[in-house]
C-alpha cells in the first residue's frame, strides 16, 4: 500500500523499489525501512513510499489502492500521479460515483502517460 | 464585501472584456430570421485575422472533414449556419484579454481548463444522441468560466484575495470566493454573458454550472456543463485555480445516463479529441 513519507513507520518492509529521477535504483524491494533510510527518503523529496501493509495499525490507511504498473520505470511517476489525483478528490472520495470518478481519472491518465513516453 | 459592491465596480470597469465587434455582429445576426449564409459569410470575411482563425479551426481533425475547407462560404454550407457562429465564438474568446502582470491565476490554464470543459460536454452531447446541438454545447462548456476571466484582469485585489484564501484551506475557487464576496464566478459570468447578449440558454449554462438543479427551462445545457466541468477536472488539464474537484450531482448524472461506463468511455474519448483539437490549444498559447 501507499503510504505517505509522514505516516511510514520503521521496521516497514518496502514492496516496490524506489527509484531518483535519472530511473537508477535507490531502494530495492524486500529491503526494510530504517530510521537512516527514513531520512535519506525525506533529503531526497520521497512523497510517499509502497510498503506491505501493517495489520496492527488501522491508522495506515492507503491513499489509494493501486495496481503495481507493468512497466517498472514508470512506477515513481505513476504514484506520483496517483497522489496528485487523490489529493485533488480528497474532498469528496465519501462520495460513492466521486470515488469511481477518480479511479477512472487515475486510469485514463496513467494510460496517456504512457503514451507519451 | 457584498455582491452588489462587487457588481458596481464591474459595471465602472470601463474595460470590460469585450468580443471583437465583427463577432458581435455575427452573434446578432444569426438571431434574425432574415439572415443568410451569405451575409454572415461577408462578415466573417471583412475581419482577416478571424478568417484566418476560423478556416484553420474548420479544417482540424476536431471537426474531422475530409476534403480542404478553403472559403468561409464553403464552411458555412458544409457546417451550417449555427456550427460555424459558435467557432467564431470559440476562435475570439482566447485572444480577448491578455494575462495581467502578478496575476496568481494564469489564464492559460483557465482557457484549457474551459476548451476541455467544452470538449467534455460535446462529447456528452454527442454520447446522449439527443438532439441538442453539440457545437452549442461545446460553446457553452468553453464560457462557462468566463466570471473568473473577468476576477482575473479586472478585479486583481479580490483574485489575489481568493487565491489566498484557496491556498489556505484548500478549497475549491467557487468555495473561497462564497466566503470572501457571498457570491461566485457563475453570477459575475451571467452580467458579462447578459453584456455580450450571449443566448439564454449559454447563460444557463454559465449561471447552474455549480447548481445544476436551479436551471430554468430547458436544463440540458446546465446539466451538461455541471457535468463536464467535474470531468474535465477529473483529466487534469488545464487549471480553475484550485487543485480540487467539485462532486457531481447525482441527480443529473442519471439524468444524463452517466453512470460509471459511460463516464469511462466518454473520458477516454475527450483525450482522443483532446489530440485533435491541437489547434484550439495552440490558439490559445499563441494569445495569451
Amino acid at each position: 500500500m501507499l503510504v505517505t513519507i509522514d505516516k511510514l513507520k520503521v521496521g516497514a518492509l518496502i514492496r516496490s523499489e524506489i527509484k531518483d529521477n535519472t530511473n537508477k535504483v535507490v531502494v530495492k524491494a524486500g529491503a526494510k525501512l530504517t530510521p537512516l533510510l527514513l531520512k535519506r527518503l525525506e533529503s531526497w523529496g520521497v512523497k510517499s513510499v509502497d510498503v506491505e501493509p501493517d495489520r496492527e495499525d488501522e491508522s495506515q490507511k492507503p491513499v489509494v489502492e493501486v495496481k503495481v504498473v507493468e512497466k517498472k520505470a514508470q512506477t515513481v511517476l505513476d504514484k506520483e500521479l496517483v497522489i496528485k489525483i487523490a489529493k485533488k478528490f480528497s474532498n469528496v472520495r465519501e462520495d460513492p460515483l466521486m470515488d469511481k470518478i477518480m479511479r477512472l481519472s487515475i486510469k485514463h491518465l496513467s494510460e496517456r502517460q504512457s503514451k507519451i513516453k | 464585501m457584498d455582491s452588489f459592491d462587487v457588481r458596481n465596480r464591474i459595471e465602472a470597469i470601463e474595460e470590460l472584456p469585450t468580443l471583437p465587434v465583427v463577432v458581435t455582429q455575427i452573434l446578432q445576426a444569426t438571431k434574425s430570421m432574415a439572415t443568410n449564409a451569405n451575409d454572415v459569410g461577408d462578415l466573417i470575411s471583412s475581419d482577416q485575422s478571424l478568417t484566418v482563425k476560423v478556416l484553420k479551426l474548420v479544417n482540424s481533425p476536431f471537426y474531422g472533414f475530409p476534403q480542404k475547407i478553403k472559403t468561409i462560404t464553403h464552411a458555412i454550407v458544409i457546417l451550417g449556419f449555427s456550427k460555424v457562429k459558435n467557432i467564431v465564438l470559440a476562435a475570439s474568446v482566447f485572444g480577448m484579454v491578455k494575462q495581467p502582470k502578478n496575476s496568481t491565476i494564469s489564464l492559460t490554464d483557465l482557457w484549457e481548463h474551459a476548451l476541455t470543459t467544452g470538449i467534455v460536454c460535446r462529447q456528452i452531447a454527442k454520447h446522449r444522441n439527443s438532439g441538442v446541438d453539440i457545437e452549442e454545447m461545446f460553446v457553452a462548456g468553453l464560457l462557462h468560466d468566463l466570471g473568473k476571466v473577468i476576477i482575473i484582469c479586472n478585479l486583481p485585489d479580490i483574485c489575489t484575495a481568493i487565491s489566498e484564501n484557496v491556498r489556505k484551506k484548500d478549497c475549491l475557487f467557487y468555495e473561497a470566493e462564497n466566503e470572501i464576496l457571498n457570491f461566485s464566478h457563475d453570477k459575475v459570468g451571467v452580467w458579462l454573458a447578459e453584456k455580450w447578449n450571449l443566448n439564454p440558454a449559454l447563460i444557463e449554462g454559465i449561471k447552474c454550472h455549480h447548481d445544476p438543479l436551479a436551471a430554468r427551462g430547458d436544463k440540458e445545457i446546465a446539466f451538461t456543463v455541471h457535468a463536464g466541468n467535474v470531468i474535465a477536472r477529473a483529466l487534469d488539464i488545464g487549471s480553475g485555480g484550485d487543485n480540487k474537484i467539485p462532486i457531481l450531482n447525482a441527480k443529473v448524472a442519471e439524468e444524463l445516463g452517466l453512470n460509471v461506463p459511460a463516464i469511462d468511455k466518454i473520458m477516454g474519448e475527450v483525450l482522443i479529441e483532446i489530440e485533435k483539437a491541437k489547434d484550439f490549444f495552440d490558439l490559445i498559447h499563441s494569445q495569451n
